[in-house]
């Protein structure tokens, strides 16, 4: 049988197959897999908002959620740039010369969990209220047009920054700035990383200012008039998507920027964490030697310390709203297992190579030392725990619970090293 | 000083790839055995094996009266490797890695600053030495891995493909710290293509692949069952 495309290409006809395989190079084989994962994860937390708001007066509800909105603006404005730079499937786009539509779509997928974690965090309190539904809506509609319009602007936002960066990174006027900020602030200050701080500046203070708005007006206007800022700011992400989409090729140059940027830092010449061993007072002194090598390429990778600071100050923002023992335990028990992510993210061959390890140290040790890597947080949070018990009394968690939490972290811990620690036992058989 | 047995050794990858088969050698302090062969031949699987990269289908190798596969430990502090591959941790700078590996095996000293300075400053590793390692190019890389393996002032030293992406200056560099390390009672494992066997200036050039591979492949060819029709 002959089909038209058959018939019309004057080329080759048998080239052209009946029923042709369409090739998908932009989907990884383990996109299925990953999708899974992420569902899995709303569904979780979704699940876990729902249960924790259970019980809660609705004006309680609405409170917390614009915290969590408010949240929701600072992660936005931090983790976007983390998330979507340097990307590694430019090569593929640049291959493809692939148009503009494909490649907003493709960074908003990219980052959708940022957007759709705190709608899986704020619905479902927003959602479930035995009042009314009306009411309910409203809220959950200013909550959708916040989270979706803030997500888009600050994904705009930021593939713009890439020229004004390099302008800064590159020109004498950057490091006449560059010299002048260092001795100001006592510290090295890369003038390429400003553009992009002011963007995580102006991105949380419009996030939170508009919440902020909202529920003024909600409070002396009425629950419509709360919309509003809401959907001035859907208004501002349209004009992005639909007048500002000249602004995407500029994806190259950001790109271009933060490869070159997190590949080398400060020229690759800052240190950003300088400890000494003497200063590791929590680790056994013959671990010492091999943890704080480790330990530094960690937070040179990732500044975990940041996160677990700022989680920190989350978990004190949700204990003021003071919502019970059984939600405070389980944001306590979420918290102490996000701990240990940045070890996972670092556990590979470019901070210990498998040879490296082996010529260093056993299997054995590595597991230790990944162990104890984990311990410098426990003293923060046995005191952060311990603060709210006295401040909160019942409404925090219990001597008991951080008894279980506290070995909940310790287990999780241990795991966490085992699993990114046994690789290194060289492979009897394989060749690797 | 001991010698290192290699007595017995089979490795396969899998029941019908075998690699080496039923090697039997002895290395001595002092010199500086060449391994050559064509690609696929078994060096870098002979040297996985004696660098505890790689455990043995068969056999051993002892280090004097140590089974090397079952201490690891104790026979790799003897060592010093230069790897086939690039891998090295790539947030820390050069001289971080020295001083790491250095203090790991309690061999820092006051004077070892200034070792790691005077080492780099043979291999030409310059200014960029303070930089970290993942934005090196893969000769800089090369020579943190030869300057990492040699400042332990190893018994035995491992070097597969040590010259690999160095310029000419940096090569003869190496060649000489070889020697020198030859001289003072190292015993020297290195497999490289970049030179002929005259110009490797080994005391000992060792063939691979080692006796009885072939034969092995043969007989194994010759067991095979039929094709099926």
């Amino acid at each position: 049988m002959t089909t038209n495309s058959q018939r019309s290409n004057p080329i080759n006809p048998n080239l052209i197959t009946p029923n042709p395989i369409k090739p998908n190079p932009i989907k990884p084989k383990a996109f299925k897999a990953r999708l899974l994962i992420q569902v899995a994860l709303l569904l979780i937390l979704a699940l876990w908002s729902f249960l924790s708001s259970v019980g809660a007066e609705y004006g309680d509800r609405v409170i917390t959620s614009r915290y969590f909105m408010m949240g929701a603006a600072a992660l936005y404005a931090f983790l976007t740039p983390y998330l979507l730079f340097p990307d590694s499937r430019l090569p593929l786009y640049q291959l493809g010369n692939t148009m503009s539509a494909a490649i907003l779509k493709h960074l908003l997928g990219r980052s959708s969990m940022l957007c759709l974690v705190p709608l899986a965090v704020t619905l479902p309190r927003l959602l479930t209220s035995p009042e009314s539904f009306a009411d309910s809506l409203i809220y959950a509609i200013q909550a959708i047009l916040f989270l979706g319009s803030l997500w888009i602007i600050a994904v705009f936002r930021y593939l713009k920054t890439g020229e004004r960066s390099q302008f800064w990174k590159e020109s004498e006027r950057g490091q006449i700035l560059q010299q002048r900020l260092t001795v100001v602030l006592k510290t090295p200050v890369d003038a390429g990383s400003l553009p992009t701080l002011l963007e995580t500046i102006l991105i949380t203070s419009m996030g939170m200012l508009i919440v902020a708005v909202g529920a003024l007006l909600t409070a002396s206007a009425g629950i419509y008039a709360g919309l509003f800022p809401a959907i001035l700011l859907l208004t501002y992400a349209i004009w992005l998507i639909f007048v500002q989409r000249e602004a995407l090729p500029q994806y190259y140059r950001t790109n271009a920027f933060f490869r070159e940027y997190f590949r080398t830092g400060l020229d690759g010449k800052e240190d950003p964490v300088s400890v000494n061993v003497e200063e590791l007072w929590w680790v056994p002194r013959n671990l010492r030697a091999d943890l704080l090598p480790v330990l530094m390429q960690m937070d040179r990778k990732i500044p975990s310390s940041r996160w677990i600071y700022a989680g920190h100050g989350v978990m004190w923002i949700l204990a003021l709203q003071q919502p019970g023992r059984s939600v405070m335990l389980a944001a306590w028990a979420l918290f102490l297992v996000i701990h240990h992510i940045p070890m996972l993210i670092t556990s590979g061959e470019s901070i210990l190579p498998a040879w490296f390890a082996r010529w260093l140290g056993s299997p054995f040790h590595w597991i230790v030392i990944r162990f104890w890597i984990q311990m410098r947080w426990l003293l923060l949070i046995v005191v952060s725990i311990f603060l709210q018990q006295m401040i909160f009394g019942e409404a925090s968690v219990s001597t008991q619970d951080l008894v279980v939490l506290l070995t909940g972290y310790l287990s999780v811990g241990a795991f966490a090293a085992y699993a990114t620690g046994h690789h290194l036992r060289p492979s009897k058989s394989a060749l690797r | 000083m001991q010698k290192l047995f290699v007595e017995h050794l089979s490795k396969q990858y899998s029941a019908r790839k075998t690699v080496i088969h039923d090697m039997n050698e002895v290395f001595t302090p002092g010199t500086w055995t060449g391994l050559v062969g064509p690609n696929g031949s078994g060096k870098t699987t002979f040297l996985r094996l004696i660098s505890l990269n790689s455990y043995p289908t068969s056999g051993q190798i002892r280090y004097g009266d140590l089974d090397i596969h079952q201490k690891p430990g104790r026979y790799l502090q003897h060592v010093g490797i230069v790897h086939d591959e690039e891998s090295l941790p790539g947030e820390l700078s050069a001289v971080e890695l020295i001083r790491w590996v250095l203090t790991s095996r309690n061999q820092w000293t006051e004077n070892s600053e200034d070792a790691i300075r005077e080492r780099f400053d043979r291999l030409q590793l310059d200014e960029q030495r303070e930089e970290r390692i993942k934005t090196y190019s893969t000769g800089m890389k090369k020579k943190v891995q030869i300057a990492a393996a040699f400042s332990v002032n190893p018994k035995i030293l491992i070097l597969d493909e040590p010259l690999r992406g160095l310029d000419r200056a940096s090569r003869e560099e190496v060649l000489r710290m070889i020697r020198e390390s030859a001289n003072r009672g190292a015993m020297v494992l290195m497999a490289s293509h970049l030179f002929t066997e005259g110009e490797l200036q080994a005391d000992r050039i060792l063939h691979f692949p080692v006796a009885g591979v072939q034969e092995r492949a043969q007989a194994e060819l010759q067991s095979e069952p039929p094709a099926m029709p």
